[in-house]
């Protein structure tokens, strides 16, 4: 009873609150007094922001919107397109005002008239939109220009026709020449998003050296994404490199790392092929690195120390010099000390050993234990690369072991073994403080570190029985399978060590954990020694104190692990995949079909004919930079000249039809999905004969995994279905429209889907499925 | 591309929310409240992925500024693209904090309508902004007024308006520098390295041609086997050789011809009205510490602590460092401390664990001491206690690099004045960055 009322007070108080608005909006008092009315609207946004749900208010703020108060009509745009969605027929009304603005004597009036009216995302309303928008892109007023150029956008993702109706992309191709840069500059960022499924703006010779000259006058927005766009423009020759690199060679000192950061990308993305210039490129783009490291902005350090780690991937002795740099301040938050320590760990060599170890020493104090305990770890890694250094670190290791720190000592007990596996002669100075250690540590991993410890190196401790004795005797309470398996390994070695000591010992152990224990893989074990031990003992000796093999480790393991995989990383340089340290196509789920900032390589292949972009016939004649001979080099099979005709196959290879047997999707999502996705392939053909009812044909679908979603009644000259399948790991979804023409007999496939990388493979399949059935077979 | 701009206070509640594109919905915002905000955890990475969506976020005081994008983008460019959206907060209307922001929220809206457009960043430039965009509201403008704002945010050199007038043609210059240090215990230099940065703020008629001139090393030498023969003046050569300072890297304004600066390692430019960053740059070699800390830690047994701190000036006698303060850190487990100090106040702050030492102002080639005795609580804890390095705060009215600026030419050709007439003023402030001794 209490809790019922209580939901209906609730809920009636925030109606009140619309319906108050609602009042006071309506209130010819407040209408009057123009400040108290502009505060209600005030109002209404901040509701908006908080998210409570004002689209009823809906009318009233289209009113509000005939004002000349600039201020209250931006708030009432905002509204308005916040809520035009779920107003369809009021929104309707609005144009009327907007279009009024849209030819306003003020330009920012009609600037803000022209955003407005393409973010209302009412694809009815376009047929309004389209006249002042084509007139806003010819405006004298330049701020009206770019707002309209990006209209354009908005209304292409709306209605993609639109553009080809109107012939938007020769106008904004005129546009490219405007006086005005930040009109150029939209032009660009709206060109190459409505080309985008063909590779987005092609950048030829004229443009390329157009945007190069005016460059120095866009913003540092518009310098980044210029010089981001001109990735994708291949010189002719050295020289017109060497012109651009030069050109471009100042843009590192532009204060917005932006620019900075998209110079260095294309630097090392022309000079890729060069490889005797590779070294003084990366040395050059070190002092401008340097300096946004120095920047006190913590977030762009971050971006700026991933590149780094990638840089140094590609020459790992780059910043040897700069290794001070890396150290961590105390007020340096957890993420840039968790960086620094990883990139001091990379560039650790011979000259500067001592100093990134003693640094590195200095944050095994830290307060954070992930901190410390990472630490350590680094110091084990310095060891294992560099052979020379690895006494020094071994000393510097076990001088940790004194300040008894449970997880210190317990991780570096780890580090410590693992690096005995490949420095046996330090064994001497670590044993001596296993007893000590053995009292302190609890940890699991620790603890078998310590264990594995004492069985392999037995001989030369001279209580080492006397220390597992105790171990042993907890079996029973010892919860860690991983200590326990250690422990029967150890006591095994020992046992043939010394034997006397660790008869008795081992006999108990095995029979415990024969007999008692639940975990298979220590009962296993254990039953294994037993079985060894009692067919042969002198075969069991050399099965189970048979030589370690060594680890292999060399000071080029630590950057080359997965090259495939920091190759692409390259290819999308200045991105987010360098942030998350994984190529995009695990973070993005992509709508648009190409990636931001993978250059899309134009080179030409001798003698392929599947080359997508023949751009100028002129450049087939001319010799090609690098030679081609240089593809056959190992080096550049995974390199990013090989064309687009690899990616795609590796791409090929990872994605992997798969069709999931129950997909899921609403009838509402559907209609989302087809509206917002571009088409990606549509074919016909002749069918072999018409379905006697529409079931029949649906049947056959849902056999093969595609869904029917709606249909057209029977009985009609055009039969049209939607289907829908779903790729079984992921999320994306392949839309099918099928069209059947009974008085031709010819069926229409058009196919919407979200991963681009499957387009061929599911075409083919659908083909496949309709093939024999309902088609007739090609030949 | 920025899909979404969102602001939260600390509690997580939105105060600002911005879409720019559809692929951003409202579940965006509350999926960085529950993931982020709420987690309260330490901020692992500034980009943080939900759901295919990336959100970049930053913190200012006690709210949180987060852009978010489904796409794969610039990552530099969306940092620096919220960066520059605090500055020009902060130039609108102070601090940025909750209350701020509530009580300016529409003029944020407006702002955030403006400097980005789909997503793209569009002009960002607090002048030009600040010409269309007020916080009273423009109601009504004659015609002159709206085209000169027009003309203002189309005009070819984006950062001056034509027709500025000042009856007194004047300039101001400050080389500010941030000094940064990390010294290890026996007093080796870890990493130094100063950043500064020269700010003008220019009152000039017309439109000024500005020549900037340092002591850039590599200017210097140039200038240096100019002079026909070295020999004939070896004084004057050794004077020189020795101001000049190498400049590791350095970026400018976006008024400076940076063509110029390649070439012949000229500054020139045309500068906006008002205040402006010229230039900032970072030294790493041959900095003179103002300040060398000494500590000296005695545990003595596990209920007291001894520490000493000497702190002595290196530079000119006649020159004053002010605002020096020193941070010495102390256990968590303090009981109690007695401090004696030979210069200024000192004081423990438990709630910072550290006692401060202040002196208002220290001449050069001085030398101060403070001793405190540290009683700690017996714990059973047996953490060693992970001594945070000894910080230092100080403002000296020098340059710490050694830059010094030679000269700053002013020319109007079409206006009645000229370099002389103009009256200039410079100031080298160099303060403390992280300027830590460990301990």
């Amino acid at each position: 009873m209490s809790a019922s009322s209580t939901t209906y007070f609730s809920d009636s108080n925030k109606k009140g609150e619309v319906s108050e608005l609602k009042k006071s909006l309506q209130s010819p008092e407040v209408q009057r007094d123009a400040s108290q009315y502009k505060k209600i609207i005030q109002k209404v946004i901040s509701y908006m922001t908080l998210g409570m749900d004002l689209s009823s208010l809906f009318m009233d703020m289209i009113k509000a919107g005939a004002t000349h108060d600039l201020v209250q009509k931006k708030l009432v745009y905002l509204y308005i397109c916040t809520y035009a969605q779920s107003n369809p027929e009021l929104a309707l009304l609005t144009v009327n005002t907007l279009r009024k603005d849209s030819q306003d004597s003020s330009a920012m009036v009609r600037g803000l008239a022209l955003r407005s009216m393409c973010s209302l995302r009412l694809p009815d309303l376009v047929e309004y939109i389209v006249e002042p928008l084509l007139a806003g892109l010819g405006d004298n007023s330049s701020y009206v220009r770019r707002c309209a150029v990006m209209g354009c956008v908005k209304l292409y993702h709306l209605i993609p026709d639109f553009v080809e109706d109107n012939g938007i992309i020769e106008r904004l191709c005129g546009l490219l020449t405007d006086p005005d840069v930040q009109v150029l500059c939209n032009c660009i960022s709206a060109l190459d998003e409505i080309l985008a499924a063909e590779g987005g703006l092609q950048v030829h010779k004229k443009l390329a050296h157009y945007l190069l000259k005016r460059l120095k006058a866009f913003s540092g927005w518009g310098q980044s994404m210029v010089i981001e766009l001109l990735l994708r423009y291949k010189p002719r020759n050295t020289d017109e490199l060497f012109d651009i690199l030069n050109l471009l060679d100042d843009r590192l000192k532009h204060p917005n790392s932006a620019v900075v950061m998209a110079c260095i990308q294309l630097f090392i993305h022309m000079t890729k092929d060069m490889e005797d210039l590779t070294e003084h490129i990366f040395k050059r783009i070190r002092g401008p690195l340097m300096t946004i490291l120095a920047s006190s902005n913590s977030e762009l350090v971050y971006v700026c120390l991933c590149h780094i780690e990638l840089l140094l991937t590609k020459i790992p002795n780059l910043f040897d010099q700069e290794y001070r740099s890396f150290f961590s301040r105390h007020t340096d938050p957890q993420y840039i000390k968790t960086k620094k320590l990883e990139i001091l760990t990379a560039i650790a060599s011979i000259s500067n050993v001592e100093e990134v170890v003693t640094e590195l020493s200095a944050h095994v104090h830290d307060v954070d234990i992930e901190m410390s305990k990472k630490s350590i770890k680094a110091i084990g890694e310095i060891a294992m690369c560099l052979s020379q250094a690895s006494e020094y670190c071994i000393d510097v290791l076990l001088t940790f072991l004194s300040w008894e720190i449970e997880y210190i000592t317990s991780q570096t007990l780890v580090v410590i073994r693992d690096l005995l596996l490949k420095y046996e002669k330090s064994a001497i100075a670590v044993l001596p403080q296993m007893s000590q250690c053995l009292e302190i540590v609890q940890d699991p991993k620790g603890l078998s570190a310590i264990i594995w410890i004492l069985g392999e190196y037995g001989q030369s401790i001279p209580d080492s029985p006397y220390m597992l004795e105790p171990l042993v005797n907890k079996i029973a309470s010892e919860q860690s399978a991983e200590v326990k398996l250690q422990l029967l390994t150890a006591t095994m070695k020992l046992f043939f060590k010394k034997p006397p000591e660790c008869q008795d010992m081992l006999g108990r152990l095995l029979k415990f954990c024969v007999d008692e224990e639940s975990h298979m893989d220590v009962h296993d074990r254990a039953l294994l020694y037993y079985r060894l031990l009692k067919t042969n003992a002198k075969e069991a000796e050399r099965v189970v104190c048979g030589s370690n093999s060594k680890p292999v480790t060399n000071p080029s393991n630590l950057n080359t692990n997965m090259p495939n995989s920091k190759e692409l990383l390259f290819k999308e340089f200045n991105t987010l995949s360098i942030i998350y340290g994984q190529p995009s196509v695990h973070f993005i789920s992509q709508t648009i079909p190409y990636i931001k900032g993978l250059p899309y390589t134009q080179e030409k292949e001798a003698g392929d004919e599947r080359v997508l972009h023949h751009q100028e016939e002129l450049e087939a004649e001319e010799p090609i930079l690098p030679p081609s001979g240089q593809h056959l080099t190992v080096g550049n099979l995974l390199g990013e000249d090989v064309g687009n005709e690899q990616q795609d196959e590796e791409r090929e290879e990872e994605d992997v039809l798969e069709l999931s047997d129950h997909p899921a999707l609403t009838p509402a999502q559907f209609e989302q999905k087809w509206k917002s996705l571009p088409q990606s392939s549509c074919w016909e053909e002749a069918m072999a004969r018409l379905p006697s009812t529409p079931e029949e044909f649906q049947q056959h679908f849902s056999e093969n995994k595609v869904a029917v979603i709606a249909s057209s009644p029977p009985g009609q000259s055009i039969q049209k279905y939607f289907f829908y399948a779903q790729q079984a790991s992921e999320e994306s979804f392949f839309l099918v429209e099928a069209v059947i023409d009974v008085t031709t007999e010819l069926l229409r496939i058009v196919t919407k889907v979200e991963d681009l990388s499957l387009v061929q493979q599911f075409d083919t399949y659908l083909r496949t499925c309709l093939e024999g059935e309902w088609i007739v077979e090609d030949d | 591309m920025i899909g979404g701009f969102f602001i939260y206070n600390h509690k997580g509640e939105v105060l600002i929310s911005r879409v720019y594109r559809d692929d951003i919905g409202r579940n965006a915002v509350d999926a960085f409240r529950v993931n982020v905000i709420h987690a309260r955890g330490q901020v692992r990475s500034p980009v943080t992925n939900i759901a295919r969506t990336s959100f970049f976020h930053i913190r200012q005081g006690n709210v949180w500024l987060a852009a978010v994008t489904r796409q794969n983008v610039n990552a530099a460019m969306v940092f620096e693209f919220l960066n520059r959206t605090v500055e020009i907060m902060i130039s609108y209307f102070g601090k940025v904090t909750e209350e701020g922001i509530k009580n300016n929220f529409v003029l944020i809206y407006e702002l955030l309508d403006e400097i980005a457009d789909y997503g793209y960043p569009q002009k960002t430039d607090t002048a030009i902004l600040k010409t269309f965009i007020t916080q009273q509201g423009i109601k009504t403008q004659t015609r002159e007024e709206q085209a000169q704002i027009t003309s203002q945010v189309t005009g070819q050199i984006g950062w001056r308006r034509e027709g500025i007038k000042y009856r007194r043609n004047e300039l101001f210059l400050d080389v500010l520098e941030s000094v940064n240090l990390l010294m290890s215990p026996q007093g080796q230099v870890l990493s130094a390295h100063v950043s500064g940065r020269v700010v003008m703020k220019s009152f000039l008629s017309g439109m000024p041609e500005c020549k900037f001139g340092m002591n850039d090393k590599l200017v210097v030498e140039k200038q240096k086997s100019g002079t026909s023969d070295p020999s004939l003046d070896p004084q004057k050569k050794n004077t020189t050789s020795k101001s000049g300072i190498a400049i590791d890297d350095c970026t400018f304004h976006q008024c400076v011809k940076l063509s110029k600066f390649e070439t012949e390692r000229a500054i020139s430019f045309i500068p906006p009205d008002g205040e402006f960053e010229l230039m900032r740059y970072r030294t790493t070699k041959d900095i003179s510490l103002p300040f060398r800390v000494i500590p000296l830690v005695r545990e003595v047994g596990r209920s007291r602590m001894e520490v000493k701190v000497v702190i002595k000036s290196n530079f000119k006698q006649s020159i004053l460092g002010q605002k020096i303060e020193v941070k010495i850190p102390t256990p968590p487990t303090t009981a109690g401390v007695q401090v004696v100090c030979m210069k200024g106040k000192a004081k423990y702050k438990a709630s910072e664990n550290a006692i401060l030492w202040k002196i208002k102002r220290m001449g050069g080639m001085k030398e101060s001491q403070i001793s405190a005795e540290i009683d700690l609580m017996a714990t059973k804890d047996n953490k060693k206690w992970a001594r945070p390095p000894i910080s230092l705060n100080f403002e000296v009215p020098f340059a710490c690099s050694g830059l010094k600026v030679r000269y700053l030419k002013v020319f109007e050709p079409k206006l009645n004045y000229s370099d002389h007439d103009t009256i200039k003023w410079v100031r080298y402030i160099s303060r403390s960055g992280l300027y830590e001794t460990r301990c």
